[in-house]
């Protein structure tokens, strides 16, 4: 039986047309290619989701201390502290998010290494110390991204941000329906049947499929080509602060996302420089730092980034859930004033919805109802990978891949390569992808000819 | 001069570090090294250090080599080390300890497991078998003054009431020794280069 005979007895009136038959094809091959890594980001997305709660839980040993009455001891006592047990020198103090947890003081080490060190607020005791970002959520954050695997596998990444988008679009026009009894919103058949699969998939697939576009499109921007063009494109002026922000001080050249976690819009942000100062002047010390930006109303949970020169600043910053809460602060080492102070406010239009659609992939945006949406999305996402691998294997033929069947009649390809043409320009990386993806499919359908005939 | 910047400084230049410190010692036994100690103290000592070797009875145990560090400034918590050595014939335990300068005092363990290092309290103290030597030293089990009142000084020295099980209490000297010691009258610290700055 043939891969087209096989079509018909599911799809009685869409057989005949050879735009479906092509837009299959490129589903399957999009499929194909995206499929492992739709699991893998599922997977780590789902468990990154409830990132705060896992950590907590898998390092309660240094992260969680008995909440206690009265006052926590004041930062410079918890960065000395950190610095007795951890020698070198302190390069960031992160204030407890939440009273149950601890303070983390970053620390250059003598030995080299850049070490994370939790540090009791109350009683100033050292809980532990591991490399810094080395938690088993920066592990999978890492996971997600694939830059645990370097600049190549980031570059895969991206690829598969592109070619999922074209999954989802194909999917819809797959789905759409053709005047068949179900198969739209309900499913048919039993689970030995083939076309039990194909609803299993293209069902959710409807739902899901518009959460998953937005994940690609809102993940996007963190990739390395496509995502760093746009990013210095987008934030590379005005020292990569919002246009609105006041900046006349001078530039270290140094950028704030080197040594603290920024957003998005921010990953240009340089650190401002004190001017040189006076001789005998003298630093304001931490306490006083800390007690500065916390009166410029900073969300707890903020990391302030010391000053490591005599034109260093003390670098206040905090991301919390509540996007209008973002803020970043540069504070004078020798007078305390703020160089330059940014918050969300100060986003243009553009990049305070490119934050918002961030955020809420990030399960932030709307508290526990966001985290589970995004989990249902991760569960569905998978469901769909199953039943996509099931659908191919009940169908397929017993020697070859099983792709789809070639249109009849390649003019209705031109709509498509059209949209292909424009997406891959867009998503240049995405677009070699598929110049690739073309060739061998034409290299495949020259080796299948001859059997055919 | 800030605080901060002081404890920044001194702390980039001066500190050992206690995880080398922990493996440089292994399992070598200074306590009883007598000749050893005295060429230490000749070679170590530019500031007088009290009690650095000085031993104390207690029943079957021998407490020996107990020290503390000075505090960076600013420090709200410092280590305590010594050696206790058990000749009797039943195990004992140190269930507490007290220091008048701190306002509690606990029985602390460091593990090192790859990079990631972890301190905690012994809820159940530090058992003392038989026959054997327990070190308290940097990187592994200590004592911890924590809520001091003020900070500890080289040079000068402080009391720690120690509770065993069976033993009792019992009040040793600690001499406050560089805030890189890494031993009590140790010889090699002062091959650090830094020290001393
Ligand atoms: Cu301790």
């Amino acid at each position: 039986m043939s891969d087209a005979t096989m079509d018909a007895t599911s799809r009685p009136r869409a057989a005949a047309s050879d735009l479906y038959r092509a837009v299959w094809r490129w589903h399957f091959y999009a499929g194909l290619l995206v499929l492992p890594f739709l699991i893998t980001l599922s997977l780590t997305g789902a468990a990154y989701l409830f990132r705060d709660e896992i950590d907590a839980i898998v390092h309660a040993d240094i992260k969680r201390v008995a909440v206690q009455e009265g006052e926590t001891l004041r930062p410079e006592q918890l960065v000395a502290s950190a610095l007795t047990s951890v020698p070198g020198r302190a390069v960031k103090y992160t204030d407890p998010p939440a009273a149950d947890l601890s303070a983390e003081v970053t620390v250059a080490s003598d030995s080299g290494q850049r070490m994370a060190v939790y540090v009791n607020p109350y009683e100033g005791n050292v809980l532990g110390a591991r490399p810094d970002r080395s938690t088993v959520m920066w592990t999978v954050r890492y996971l997600h991204s694939l830059r645990y695997f370097g600049p190549v596998a980031r570059g895969i990444i991206e690829i598969v941000g592109g070619w999922t988008i074209l999954l989802v679009g194909t999917g819809i026009f797959l789905w759409w329906p053709r005047g068949q009894q179900g198969g739209v919103v309900s499913v048919r058949g039993q689970p030995r049947r083939r076309i039990f699969w194909r609803d299993t998939h293209a069902v959710p697939g409807i739902f899901v499929g518009s959460f998953i576009v937005f994940l690609a499109i809102t993940g996007l921007p963190w990739s390395q080509v496509w995502g760093g063009k746009v990013n210095e494109w987008a934030n590379g002026s005005n020292f990569g602060y919002p246009s609105g922000v006041r900046v006349d001080v001078p530039m270290s050249g140094q950028k704030l996302t080197d040594q603290a976690q920024t957003s998005w819009s921010l990953e240009q942000a340089q650190i401002p420089e004190t001017t040189p100062p006076a001789p005998e002047a003298t630093p304001i010390g931490l306490d006083a730092a800390v007690a500065r930006l916390e009166g410029l109303g900073l969300h707890p949970g903020y990391a302030v980034v010391l000053p490591s020169s005599p034109t260093g600043v003390y670098s206040g910053s905090v991301y919390p859930d509540d996007l209008s809460q973002q803020r970043v602060v540069h504070l004078d080492q020798y007078d305390g004033k703020p160089l330059v102070d940014m918050s969300y406010a100060d986003y243009g239009p553009g990049g305070r919805w490119l934050e918002f659609g961030i955020n809420t992939h990030m399960g932030q945006q709307f508290g526990l109802a966001n985290q589970i949406l995004l989990l249902a999305v991760c569960a569905g996402t998978i469901l769909l990978a199953v039943s996509a691998a099931l659908m191919w294997w009940k169908r397929r033929p017993s020697r070859s891949l099983g792709v789809p069947p070639m249109p009849q009649d390649p003019r209705v390809f031109r709509g498509l390569l059209a949209i292909l043409i424009v997406g891959g320009i867009l998503f240049p990386l995405t677009g070699a992808s598929l110049l690739v993806m073309l060739a061998l499919d034409m290299g495949l359908r020259r080796l299948r000819k001859p059997s055919l005939a | 001069m800030n605080r901060f910047t002081i404890l920044a400084a001194s702390a980039a230049f001066t500190l050992a570090n206690p995880v080398a410190t922990a493996l440089a010692h292994g399992s070598e036994d200074h306590n009883h090294d007598h000749e050893h100690s005295e060429s230490a103290a000749e070679t170590a000592a530019t500031v007088a250090m009290p009690d650095a070797n000085a031993k104390v009875q207690a029943g079957d145990l021998t407490l020996g080599a107990a020290y503390t560090r000075a505090t960076l400034p600013n420090a709200p918590v410092a280590g305590g080390f010594l050696t206790v050595t058990n000749d009797g014939t039943t195990d004992d335990r140190l269930i507490a300890a007290a220091s008048p300068v701190a306002g509690v005092m606990e029985i602390h363990e460091m593990a090192m497991d790859g990079d990631v290092m972890t301190m905690r309290k012994l809820e159940d103290g530090l058992p003392i078998p038989a026959g054997e030597t327990v070190m308290l030293e940097p990187g592994g089990y200590h004592l911890m003054f924590m809520r001091l009142a003020g900070p500890l000084v080289e040079g000068e020295s402080v009391d720690v009431t120690l509770t065993f099980e069976k033993a009792g209490d019992v009040t040793v000297p600690l001499s406050v020794q560089a805030f890189n010691a890494r031993a009590a009258g140790d010889d090699d610290h002062q091959a650090d280069p830094h020290a001393g700055h």
